[in-house]
């Protein structure tokens, strides 16, 4: 019987910040985190890996924002897309943007915890990388915020940074791989 | 003491119109340039649903169709499919429910690549089955597209079939997942 779902521990983790370390479980735990590089979570052993972020709180209401990582060089380049759908009380808006140096998975909000799951499909294969999250916001008590993204360079990826778009942020996550 | 919730699960055989496709070691389906690809026996009675995901890329701007399969046969009885989409194009959101002899799991993946995650609610049951899927779609470079369907049979189901609409191509791997009961 396989496991078919692998939690990845990081290689070793970067941080600006307060506080992240590696627990034994493989999860990442941060405290007042302004940029989170994870290394070596994503292996040639899977195609298809699930980000459960968690228990986040922001200091300031900003996005939950992603990139590529490969070794401890970042993705940065204007190669990502991404659309997001947004619900809050009747209000159903929704955006694209192009040729962005990084994309985003949802929102934090200040007064509640939020939380998200991202699928990122494909990031250490040598072809683009798609990546979705379906999201709940604390914003106004309950709001959602799902992105669906590409990044169009055929490069494989070991690795992605988490930060916040504004202030800072605490929380905890697992990366974990879609055994094939 | 823990268990393992999601079990990787193991076709027990596959069939395609295309260049190729092979089962792996532990179980997911790797596809080169197939219009069809059918797993076979990858519902069974030891789990209720079932967790689908899969990249791909395929080779016009449609979508990939998916059938249940009872033994060698899909099931394409008029009008037993229905799916709610909504679709976020930009500023612009549609959404529409259709009837039809499939669902969607996923859409194009024809500029770079897609991945969906189709959840799919007792097809071994003989009872009718949901499904659910989210995917990250790259039209006009990134689209959020999401179903919910039904379909009405309450017949029991061990496969499903993959198609690729308007007779695309589809490249890409895809694995099967039971969620323990």
């Amino acid at each position: 019987m396989t496991n078919g779902l692998v939690v990845m521990t990081p290689s070793s983790i970067s941080y600006s910040g307060t506080s992240a370390s590696i627990n034994a479980d493989g999860s990442v735990t941060f405290s007042a985190m302004t940029n989170l590089e994870l290394r070596g979570v994503f292996t040639g052993d899977y195609d298809n890996y699930m980000i459960a972020i968690s228990d986040t709180r922001a200091s300031s209401n900003g996005s939950i924002s992603f990139q590529l990582l490969s070794g401890t060089t970042p993705a940065s380049g204007a190669d990502y897309a991404r659309q997001y759908i947004q619900a809050s009380g009747t209000s159903v808006p929704a955006s694209r943007s192009t040729g962005q140096t990084s994309t985003r998975l949802g929102w934090a909000d200040t007064a509640q915890k939020n939380g998200l799951t991202a699928y990122v499909f494909g990031p250490y294969l040598a072809q683009p990388t798609a990546v979705r999250s379906v999201t709940v916001w604390a914003y106004l008590n309950a709001a959602i915020e799902d992105y669906a993204s590409t990044h169009s360079l055929s490069t494989s990826y070991d690795g992605c940074v988490i930060f916040p778009s504004a202030g800072n942020m605490t929380g905890k996550l697992t990366v974990f791989g879609f055994n094939q | 003491m823990s268990k393992n919730g999601l079990i990787l699960l193991t076709p027990t055989s596959i069939a395609y119109t295309g260049t190729s496709a092979t089962i792996s070691a532990n179980g997911s389906v790797s596809f080169s340039a197939c219009s069809v690809l059918s797993l076979n026996g990858v519902f069974s009675a030891a789990y209720d649903n079932y967790m689908v995901v899969g990249w791909h890329s395929v080779t016009g701007g449609a979508s990939i169709l998916c059938r249940l399969r009872d033994g060698i046969n899909d099931d394409t009885t008029t009008n037993s499919y229905v799916h709610q989409y909504w679709f976020a194009n930009g500023t612009s959101i549609i959404g529409e429910r259709a009837t039809a002899t499939y669902w969607v799991p996923s859409a194009r993946g024809n500029t770079q690549r897609a991945g969906f995650v189709a959840n799919i609610y007792g097809p071994y049951l003989a009872q009718p089955t949901a499904y659910r899927s989210v995917m990250a779609d790259d039209y006009n470079a990134a689209s959020v597209t999401d179903l919910g369907g039904t379909h009405n049979q309450s017949t029991s189901y061990d496969g499903i079939t993959f198609i690729g609409n308007s007779s695309q191509t589809m490249t890409g791997r895809v694995a099967v997942y039971g969620m323990r009961k």
